[in-house]
């Protein structure tokens, strides 16, 4: 063979080799990018912030994608290295939460504030699934019965002749695809249902969603009502003169009802007997009170402003054994919170969003009406001593502020999943169990939480302040 | 004849007398009730007292006798409770308990016994009745608003209360209610009456409301007074947008805005009720330097662009009850329209 001829045989080797070269690392090229964008949760992958995307598509509607896989919102996680601490799982304002399980997985269920559209995704991927397309706009709250296949839902509206406000109450039930939910699914279902009576003022499910309990205003006060979600029998079961009463409702038919709370205001929690017709005084004279009860309904978490702090507490039916033989039934807890920041996990446990505020005179008041938010950290509370234990500071973690609102324990007890309040995005925070076992051998008692917050070594981290508008 | 009518008259005369000679002693009779309300078990001179008069459940209680006919200080003096002999002396008139819980009736028994030789019985039964007083101002807050509607001048505030005497006889319903207002009766009394209206004061002033109630036909009773401030209005503005509606989660102090206007809900809170409903509210927004027309919709008011280019707009709002002068408040916004490309 000549060299003339033996050249470009040469020439079609090293092209030949090239190109498998090159086809080979291209290919490990995107390998390695692939495998790095399913990895994604240890990392904040998003071009141009992750809160700034979550920010800008705050008024997109993603349930435009109608039956499809929603993108995924981008989720914040902590730095390289470390355990992923926060998730956002929706990118549109939302309410309500609940969890249900598919075939032995959990799911997320919430709804869309602005179409009323219900959703569900898994909180450990952020993979959104859009169930419903029936159109509820402008949806202020939601609550869900049925263990995730009832929802309530709550508006607003104007009356035809007079423009007067009026509250609408919507009991739907999920009408779904069988196979709805399912990685391959692209149907999506509806919401079939009726309206409860106009204006109905508070409302609760029970936690085992079979029953709820509403408030309709009276001529002489208010009644209350209980029906049966699957039947949609209801029963009056509450006449009261007095009607400012935030209701929550127990599975065995009692409702605990709180009187509605102002800082300076002493409020009082009752137990009402829905068959006998009596009241139990749980507590009493209490400047601000809120309160929130556990599902098993023999404890409840409530707050209370006392010289412009707020102090969180617990309050046993059956009481804490004290020194001597004396049993107390309230306890406090040294986190300045509210409890419908708390959420109850199994037996004693909650955890809460909590504050540190600089000026509490006007809570909860204040927050309810806008005109403050709240920067929380997240803290751990053990109902039976008390003991409290620092969880993360979202400032410190992922450089992001959150005024925590809907709390729900998902069952494993390790994930949180809440609304941030201030845009109405819904987050999952996933529990360091390391943290907290780390403070097992450590003697907190009788520090406060920005000491404890020191001891275990989060001195550097911002204070979590409360933001006062005006 | 004449016989006839001095005996006819001799009849109206021993009548009207026998009349007066009683009288007194119904007069007595009732007063004697009124002092204290079915504590002594029969008339005599010596007085039974207990300090507080109505005690509420698990407080300690101060029970003292006096008289001004009996020397009490040399007299033997035995208490009892329930039956059971607890205390006993020669001067011993006060006695110091504690009432039980609610509904749990405690039989004190005291056997005096005088230096004549005299043996006088007294009798009280404490049972002690809870009474808590809740109250509702008729002022107005939005809907799904979490927090209480706070009295302001001149509004309207019912009061209930929520006696508990036991678990089966806590049925408002059941007891007997008098209300006085700053200590004066009036504000309401009667069989059932478990509630009342009464009227707010001024700004950073109180009104004092109290409540006696009793189970008719028993010595039970209970009482419970509170004082209720008064604060002034508050106005705020909040942003009406078309998808999420009004966003009464956040007060709105400044807005900034590509679009061509900007809505807003304004939310007097704590006004009357009764004046909003009616109308009667007087309202006086400002947009920039222009006054806006009679026939204001506080529940939209429209902020227009009036240029493509960048402008910031102040909006400002006063809102008076006339019916109740002092009720006021005011408010003011920013809304800066960036410039439209």
């Amino acid at each position: 063979m000549s060299d003339e001829q033996q050249q470009p045989r040469n020439t079609k080797k090293i092209l030949l080799t090239g190109g498998v070269v090159f086809v080979v690392v291209l290919l490990i090229g995107l390998g390695i990018y692939f495998f790095m964008k399913r990895g994604a949760p240890t990392t904040t992958t998003t071009t141009g912030g992750v809160f700034g995307v979550a920010e800008n598509n705050a008024n997109k509607n993603t349930s435009t994608n109608v039956g499809e896989k929603v993108p995924e919102p981008d989720g914040a996680s902590a730095t390289q290295g470390e355990a992923l601490l926060f998730r956002q799982l929706s990118t549109i304002p939302t309410t309500g939460v609940i969890t249900v399980t598919q075939q032995g997985k959990t799911f997320v269920r919430y709804v869309s504030r602005e179409k009323g559209f219900v959703f569900q995704v898994d909180p450990q991927t952020g993979e959104t699934t859009q169930l419903t397309n029936t159109t509820i706009p402008r949806i202020h709250e939601a609550l869900w019965a049925a263990g995730g296949n009832a929802v309530i839902l709550r508006s607003l509206a104007q009356d035809a002749i007079t423009g007067a406000d009026v509250i609408k109450t919507y009991l739907a039930y999920l009408t779904l695809p069988a196979t709805v939910g399912t990685s391959t699914d692209s149907a999506v279902g509806s919401l079939r249902g009726s309206y409860l009576p106009d204006n109905i003022t508070a409302i609760s499910v029970a936690p085992n969603g079979n029953a709820l309990f509403y408030l309709l205003p009276t001529p002489d006060g208010v009644s209350g009502t209980i029906v049966t979600v699957n039947t949609k029998v209801a029963k009056e079961v509450l006449r009261s003169t007095f009607s400012e009463w935030t209701p929550e409702l127990l599975n065995n038919g009692s409702v605990m009802l709180t009187t509605k709370p102002s800082a300076k205001i002493p409020g009082f929690s009752y137990l009402y007997d829905t068959n006998a017709k009596t009241f139990t005084k749980l507590l009493r004279e209490k400047n601000g009170l809120t309160t929130h009860v556990a599902p098993a309904g023999t404890r409840l978490l409530y707050s209370e402003n006392i010289s412009a702090n707020l102090l969180l507490g617990t309050y046993d039916r059956k009481g804490f054994a004290g020194d001597e033989g004396i049993i107390s039934h309230e306890s406090g807890i040294s986190l300045a919170t509210l409890p419908e920041k708390c959420a109850w996990g199994k037996g004693a446990l909650v955890v809460c969003g909590a504050f540190t505020p600089t000026q509490g005179s006007g809570i909860p008041d204040e927050w309810y009406r806008g005109e403050m938010s709240f920067s929380d950290s997240f803290w751990l509370v053990n109902t039976n001593t008390s003991e409290i234990k620092f969880l993360a500071d979202p400032v410190e973690a992922i450089k992001k502020q959150f005024d925590v609102t809907s709390p729900a324990l998902i069952s494993d007890g390790n994930t949180m999943l809440f609304i941030d309040k201030n845009d109405g995005t819904l987050w999952a925070f996933y529990l360091p169990s390391d943290k907290a076992q780390n403070t097992d051998n450590i003697d907190l008692t009788g520090l406060s939480p920005e000491e404890i917050k020191d001891v275990l070594g989060s001195a550097s981290a911002p204070t979590s302040t409360v933001k006062k508008k005006k | 004849m004449l016989a006839y009518y001095r005996r006819t008259l001799q009849q109206i005369i021993t009548g009207v007398l026998f009349l007066f000679a009683l009288a007194p002693l119904s007069v007595f009779a009732a007063t004697t009730v009124d002092l204290t309300p079915a504590k002594t078990a029969s008339f005599n001179l010596i007085s039974i007292k207990t300090v507080p008069s109505t005690p509420g459940p698990n407080e300690p209680v101060t029970i003292t006798l006096k008289s001004f006919s009996t020397d009490l200080s040399s007299s033997k003096i035995t208490w009892y409770i329930n039956k059971n002999l607890t205390k006993e002396g020669i001067g011993e008139t006060t006695f110091i308990t504690n009432t039980g819980n609610t509904g749990e009736s405690i039989d004190i028994d005291v056997v005096i016994l005088t230096n004549q030789g005299e043996e006088i019985k007294k009798h009280i039964t404490l049972a002690p009745m809870e009474v808590d007083v809740l109250w509702e101002a008729q002022t107005y807050t939005p809907p799904f608003y979490k927090g209480k509607a706070l009295p302001s001048y001149q509004s309207i505030v019912k009061m209930s209360a929520i006696p508990r005497h036991n678990a089966t006889s806590s049925n408002p319903l059941a007891f007997a209610y008098k209300w006085t207002l700053d200590r004066t009766s009036g504000a309401g009394e009667g069989f059932g009456k478990s509630s009342t209206l009464v009227r707010a004061t001024w700004p950073d002033s109180a009104i004092n409301v109290g409540v006696e109630v009793s189970v008719p036909g028993t010595e039970v009773v209970g009482t419970k007074e509170i004082s209720i401030s008064s604060v002034d209005p508050i106005l705020n503005f909040y942003q009406n947008t078309p998808l999420l509606g009004t966003r009464f989660d956040h007060t709105m102090l400044g807005a900034n805005t590509p679009s061509g206007q900007l809505n807003l809900r304004v939310v007097p809170y704590f006004f009357s009720t009764d004046n909003l409903k009616n109308n009667e509210l007087v309202y006086e927004l400002k947009i920039g330097n222009a006054t806006t027309p009679i026939g204001l919709n506080p529940m939209n008011i429209t902020v227009p662009r009036m240029s493509p280019s960048g402008e910031t707009k102040t909006i400002s709002l006063h809102i008076q009850n006339p019916k109740h002068i002092i009720q006021e408040a005011a408010a003011t916004t920013q809304v800066t329209f960036t410039p439209q490309q």
